[in-house]
């Protein structure tokens, strides 16, 4: 007996994140549950971050971070689209984030690694993170040796 | 293991370090300047200071092993990770300085009257210190090079990020 869905999986290294594509003749409940169903997983495995600005609470997707930090006493995330305040911890927050995307520069700050720009060391010793966006920041030495594993993993 | 208990790690291993160190390079350096055929365990100064010899090399002995242990003991400093390079460099420089001055005259190793091989002395310590910070530099700089070209080629061979 076939199934009612033909499921291939191609292996390909360039995807970070699998990319779902569904060839229907239209898009019916059937399809929609298919949908749903992928997105449940999706959300299971890396949640939607829940955060809040002047306009109320959004779920922000993970691939959108450029960075988490902490701002006085708030938890922050920034995003191309603006800045958000987020209700947890930074080190709550931090065992929800994709590993394998972000990672921990300083006591206050956790970065998407596929957001930045470049890293560079100043006269100063200290060690600068420049994002695409422009922005900058800083990271302890420590980190270094945490990138460079995350990058060969 | 904290910063304080890393500090005191560092100090009583510098301690030790110390003693050895300050008394087998004074005792070598006084018995090879003296060439008077006599092995001398402090420096002549301290020995005539002090009056005997005994003495002497005991207090030779305890102010080397403070000196090593504030050196290293100080060096906990360059496992302060926030901290630049630079800035920890610079404090165990001032630190190693300062420390070396007091150690160097309490134990006569140079006098007021000759300044010259005092002068001499710290500006070697000057160059090794800018060599230590230089070799730092141009690691992590290294090493963020290299990340860069990693994070690049990571970006532009894969897609959906």
């Amino acid at each position: 007996m076939k199934n009612a869905v033909d499921i291939d999986v191609v292996i390909d290294e360039r995807f970070v994140d699998p990319k779902v594509t569904i060839t229907t003749k239209e898009k019916n409940n059937f399809v929609e549950s298919i949908i749903n169903a992928v997105e449940t997983v999706s959300e299971t495995e890396y949640p939607l971050i829940p955060a809040v600005n002047g306009e109320g609470t959004v779920f922000v997707s993970q691939r959108d971070i450029i960075r988490v930090f902490t701002h006085g006493r708030k938890v922050m995330i920034e995003t191309d689209d603006g800045q958000y305040e987020v209700r947890k911890k930074l080190y709550v927050l931090e065992e929800e984030l994709n590993s394998s995307r972000f990672i921990r520069i300083s006591q206050s700050e956790i970065i998407n690694i596929y957001k930045v720009k470049s890293f560079d060391i100043n006269i100063a010793g200290t060690i600068g993170v420049e994002f695409e966006n422009g922005r900058k920041s800083w990271a302890s030495r420590s980190c270094v040796k945490t990138i460079k594993e995350l990058l060969k993993a | 293991m904290n910063f304080k208990q890393k500090v005191t790690l560092l100090a009583s291993i510098g301690f030790g370090l110390g003693v050895i160190t300050g008394v087998t390079i004074t005792s070598v350096i006084t018995t090879a300047g003296a060439a008077d055929g006599n092995f001398y365990v402090a420096s002549r100064d301290l020995i005539e200071a002090v009056g005997n010899p005994l003495v002497a090399f005991l207090i030779q002995a305890f102010v080397s092993g403070l000196y090593g242990a504030v050196v290293m003991g100080a060096s906990a400093v360059y496992g302060k990770e926030e901290w630049g390079v630079t800035r920890c460099t610079l404090i165990h420089y001032f630190i190693m300085m300062i420390a070396y001055c007091v150690t160097a005259f309490s134990l006569r190793w140079y006098t007021i009257d000759d300044m010259i091989p005092l002068t001499v002395m710290l500006g070697a310590m000057t160059v090794v210190y800018f060599c230590i910070w230089l070799g730092f530099f141009i690691s992590y700089r290294a090493q963020l090079k290299k990340i860069n070209l990693e994070l690049l080629q990571l970006k532009t061979s894969q897609t959906g990020v």
